[in-house]
């Protein structure tokens, strides 16, 4: 934890230096999102396996094609796919800050956090993230991308202390200029990217263990200015 | 016996030590001090010690002991206001004549003399017929160029402009007719051909006519001439490798392929290595469809050896430039070596006649 949060804090300071030979503009990047939310929390000898879609937004601001910042909202229902427990609002965001070395890196760090809404209460993920991605053109118009990410520090409130979490994305994304009404210098970009996420919590005694596995499918639209 | 020798010596070693340019200098400086020395005499109105001065500074004591061709103008124009101020009006008129003879362009300042100065001036200026060439050293191209002087005259004259040889054999009579204020005159160097070898020397002639047509004055300036062969323009060197597009894919194919599958495939395993394997959504297998698919797309489309036209549009666009600034350095350089390089260096003047 310790040494990825230098790295990452390395990383901004060496940020000044490098926006001199930089040109200093704006580029910015706001989409609609629609997430198709795949649960599996496993707590000792239990098991809920919960889906649902959740619906917000996501934008990124990229300073001097250096400093990136990533925010990103939405909200949904899950409903349980076994069982006959309650439905749960799910409410999750992100913002994280970061940096792009080089045009085809990039690495940020920052909070995500989600929070269960049900009757039986609420229960709310506050996570620490270290991520890095590798993106890259496939065609013209078309990007993928990969990001993997760790879990530096986890705040839950349930019993069990937080031990280890890390996660995945990779997507597709495809830029469309000639879009009637939107001006040809903000194209629209298209996403699909998949992604899952495993936190794992451990009391000391195998019968407390408890993992929560989130997988996610997201479509997003949106613009971009670059 | 003894004491010439011993006189010899003092004088030999007094010649070593003494350093030239010093003597110069301060007999040079003597012509500025008295050209000083006379302006501030004419500062303080005092006209009988100014016109002492400035003819001291114009006479000099020894052959560089004389002012510059500015100070010269200086000297002669405040002396003939001090002439004049003194009531010696011939003695202004004549010493503004050699102000025209010295510098034909040259004008007392309306803003410091007053208007019975200039007016004597003016007087004089019309009545001396002077012409002052600006010709420098110079390199043209027989058949291309022109020699070109140009003329600046004290007052509307007839001028006969000529190249002679020494012996005063007229070899082209380049004008005939007014000057006014300024004329250039041009010689296209075509008369070189008078010349026994490749270089020798004709003398710019310019007479100034009086207004009964009598010659007023002559000024001759040698041309010393050499001819040459012409300058030939380096050919343009050959294009670097590194301004030619590549014509033909090489690995963009593999690399599209490698981020479309690449990625997809590692979305497809992305369950097992994050989560061991728990729950896999069959979600991801839409993403890495569509990422493979995209790959396999691209890397058809740039697939290695591939012939990319629009590089090869401009490369030879690129070459075509280059060999048509090649064709054109071989033909310019086909017409230089019939054409002769004539260069002219400008000698000392010598006049003729006239206030000198």
């Amino acid at each position: 934890m310790r040494r990825a949060a230098a790295l990452v804090l390395a990383g901004l300071l060496a940020a000044p230096v490098a926006l001199g030979a930089q040109r200093r503009t704006w580029h910015w990047e706001l989409a609609l999102t629609g997430v198709g939310m795949r649960v599996h929390s496993v707590s000792g000898p239990t098991v809920q396996k919960l889906t649902g879609a959740a619906f917000g937004g996501s934008g990124q601001v990229l300073f001097a094609n250096l400093i990136t910042l990533d925010v990103g909202y939405w909200q949904g229902i899950l409903t349980p796919s076994t069982g006959v427990a309650a439905d749960r609002d799910v409410v999750e965001g992100y913002a994280q800050l970061g940096a792009r070395p080089l045009g085809w890196v990039s690495l940020r760090f920052g909070p995500h956090a989600w929070t269960y809404v049900s009757n039986a209460g609420t229960q709310r993920w506050f996570l620490m993230e270290g991520r890095a991605r590798v993106q890259g053109e496939v065609l013209p118009e078309v990007e993928s991308y990969l990001e993997l990410w760790r879990v530096f520090s986890a705040d839950v409130n349930v019993p069990q202390p937080f031990q280890t979490g890390m996660g995945g994305e990779g997507g597709i994304s495809l830029r469309i200029r000639n879009v009637p009404v939107i001006p040809r210098s903000i194209p629209v970009r298209i996403r699909m990217a998949y992604g899952i996420e495993r936190v794992r919590m451990e009391g000391g005694t195998p019968t407390t263990i408890r993992t929560e596995v989130l997988d996610r499918l997201a479509f997003s639209i949106g613009i971009e200015r670059r | 016996m003894r004491s010439g020798a011993a006189a010899l010596l003092a004088a030999l070693v007094a010649g070593i030590a003494a350093p030239p340019g010093r003597a110069q200098d301060s007999t040079g400086n003597m012509a500025m001090l008295g050209l000083a020395s006379g302006l501030r005499a004419y500062q303080r109105l005092e006209y009988d010690s100014a016109t002492i001065y400035l003819r001291r500074a114009l006479a000099g004591a020894g052959r560089n002991d004389t002012v510059s061709s500015t100070g010269r103008t200086r000297a002669l124009t405040y002396l003939g206001a001090a002439e004049l101020f003194r009531g010696r009006r011939d003695s202004a008129f004549a010493a503004f004549r050699r102000l025209v003879v010295h510098n034909p362009r040259a004008r007392p300042d309306p803003l410091v003399f007053p208007p019975e100065v200039t007016t004597i001036y003016d007087f004089a200026r019309e009545a001396t017929k002077v012409v002052a060439p600006e010709i420098r050293d110079t390199s043209i191209r027989l058949g291309a160029d022109r020699f070109r002087a140009l003329l600046h005259a004290s007052s509307f004259h007839q001028i006969i402009v000529t190249l002679e040889r020494e012996d005063g054999f007229t070899v082209r009579t380049l004008y005939a007719g007014p000057i006014s204020d300024t004329l250039p005159v041009y010689w296209t160097g075509e008369d070189t051909i008078f010349l026994a070898n490749d270089s020798g020397r004709l003398v710019f002639t310019v007479t100034s006519l009086t207004n009964a047509g009598r010659q007023a004055r002559v000024m001759r300036l040698p041309l010393d001439l050499v001819l040459g062969p012409q300058d030939t323009l380096p050919t343009p060197p050959p294009l670097p490798d590194s301004l030619f597009l590549p014509e033909r894919e090489t690995t963009a194919g593999l690399r599209a392929l490698t981020r479309g599958a690449g990625i997809g495939a590692a979305v497809a395993v992305l369950p097992g290595l994050v989560s061991g394997g728990t729950a896999p959504s069959g979600s991801r297998y839409v993403v890495a469809g569509g990422l493979t698919l995209a790959g396999v797309i691209a890397f058809f489309k740039h697939r290695p050896g591939r012939r990319l036209n629009d590089n090869v549009s401009a490369n030879l666009a690129l070459r075509g430039g280059w060999q048509a600034q090649v064709d054109m350095t071989i033909q310019e350089n086909a017409i230089r070596v019939l054409q002769k390089r004539l260069d002219i260096h400008i000698g000392p003047p010598e006049i003729i006649g006239g206030t000198q």
